[in-house]
């Protein structure tokens, strides 16, 4: 009977350091992994709350601010990173659950891309292959085609896998880096047969 | 006493009528389950002394590959335990291998329950799932005297390759493997992204399509630049 209230006590006191302890003072860390963050300019959010500006490069992010057990977060991308055409974030909202840190959110970024443009001349019949690593075209006639998507930043390589019979074609400006910038529009890689 | 009797004969045959919906009464259970992802057959499934062959979907097509059901050819009794696992086979040294189909490894769905007793759920579903192989391809550096050679796989993947150190004359070979594998049947093509300063290399064997085995052979020679 003497204890009961002295239990209710303890709890007052708890309740009141709790709320003491909110505000984004929290005690649990909400972040997750980024795929194709390879620039500057991710800038994401938490409850529309302040800008966390992801660092380019990183393959992981956590809120600086901790939030609370049991408190919904809902993650949001203000701006993508430059290369980026967009990022989205996978399973953004969740309540966070006392005694786990929160690492499983995922933000995939799709990479800004151009064509990569190949135009063939002197073929004179027969099948020319063309590869970009696992990219592979059977090329018939001449004329230009688009052989693949090539992402802000990556490489490319166009090789010749299989000449046509008869004839001889080497690639020219076939090799390279896709430059991380708005221009040029498209890459583009001339195969002349002989 | 009289409604005592009718009350245990009631319940008797509650009893009774449960037992039989639960299987008591002969009720078998077929064992079956779910693949995923198989493209090339067949995927050799055993338990209980049985064994089925299954072959993928026939409507897979070559940008979507279907599930396939399958099912035991017998069924079990209420309390059979089961265990679904992949044929083994022991080959001529003796050594135990899971038999996998061809190209592809298959293993257990990882939310699958694919070993418990036949009754314990309504629904017996052991389910796996098939990938291709995806082996490595790489080869060997020759005459790289100095700096950093950058191949490529096309726009798959890049490996940078640092001379040797110490240097020594005639260079060491180095070996290199691309940190992205390649997925079976899909082409590779391996080119200079960037040669090493004063030195051009060239790639022998580069193009190729991906089979079963890692791919060793894509050689590069570098040699120095004139004067």
């Amino acid at each position: 009977m003497i204890r009961s209230p002295l239990r209710a006590g303890v709890a007052l006191a708890c309740a009141l350091s709790l709320s003491a302890c909110g505000g984004g003072d929290g005690e649990f860390y909400l972040g997750g992994s980024i795929l194709n963050n390879t620039a500057e300019g991710l800038v994401i959010t938490n409850n529309g709350g302040s800008d966390y500006a992801v660092p380019a490069g990183a393959t992981t992010f956590y809120f600086p601010d901790l939030v609370d057990a049991d408190s919904s977060y809902r993650i949001e991308i203000k701006q993508p990173p430059k290369n980026a055409e967009k990022c989205e974030v996978i399973s953004p909202t969740g309540v966070g659950r006392a005694t786990f840190n929160i690492n499983t959110i995922e933000i995939v970024c799709t990479l800004k891309s151009k064509p990569l443009n190949v135009n063939v001349s002197g073929l004179r019949g027969g099948t020319l292959v063309l590869v970009n690593g696992s990219v592979r075209k059977d090329v018939t006639a001449n004329g230009s085609f688009e052989m693949s998507k090539a992402g802000w930043g990556q490489p490319y390589g166009v090789t010749v896998y299989e000449q046509p019979s008869g004839q001889t074609c080497t690639v020219q400006s076939g090799v390279g880096t896709v430059p991380s910038a708005d221009e040029p529009k498209t890459i583009d890689v001339s195969v002349t047969c002989a | 006493m009289k409604n005592n009797v009718l009350a245990r004969a009631g319940l008797a045959l509650v009893m009774a009528a449960a037992l039989a919906s639960c299987g008591g009464g002969g009720s078998k259970y077929t064992i079956g389950g779910v693949v995923y992802g198989l493209q090339y057959g067949p995927l050799v499934l055993t338990t209980n002394g049985m064994e089925t062959a299954i072959q993928p979907n026939t409507a897979n097509t070559a940008t979507e590959v279907k599930e396939v059901t399958y099912a035991f050819p017998d069924k079990l009794e209420y309390g059979d335990v089961y265990n679904v696992i992949q044929k083994q086979v022991t080959d001529a040294s003796g050594n135990v291998t899971i038999q996998q189909p061809p190209h592809q490894v298959c293993g257990p769905a990882s939310n699958s329950r694919t070993s418990d007793t036949a009754g314990r759920l309504s629904v017996i579903s052991a389910d796996f799932v098939c990938q291709l192989v995806a082996p490595t391809i790489g080869g060997k550096v020759k005459g790289l005297g100095a700096g950093t050679l950058v191949l490529n796989n096309g726009s798959d993947s890049l490996v940078q390759i640092p001379a040797p150190t110490p240097a020594a004359t005639p260079p060491a070979d180095i070996a290199y493997v691309f940190p992205t594998a390649v997925t079976y049947g899909k082409t590779y093509g391996v080119t200079v992204q960037t040669n090493p300063a004063g030195y051009t290399c060239t790639v022998a064997n580069p193009t190729g399509t991906m089979g079963d085995n890692p791919v060793s052979n894509i050689d590069v020679t570098c040699v120095a630049n004139p004067a």
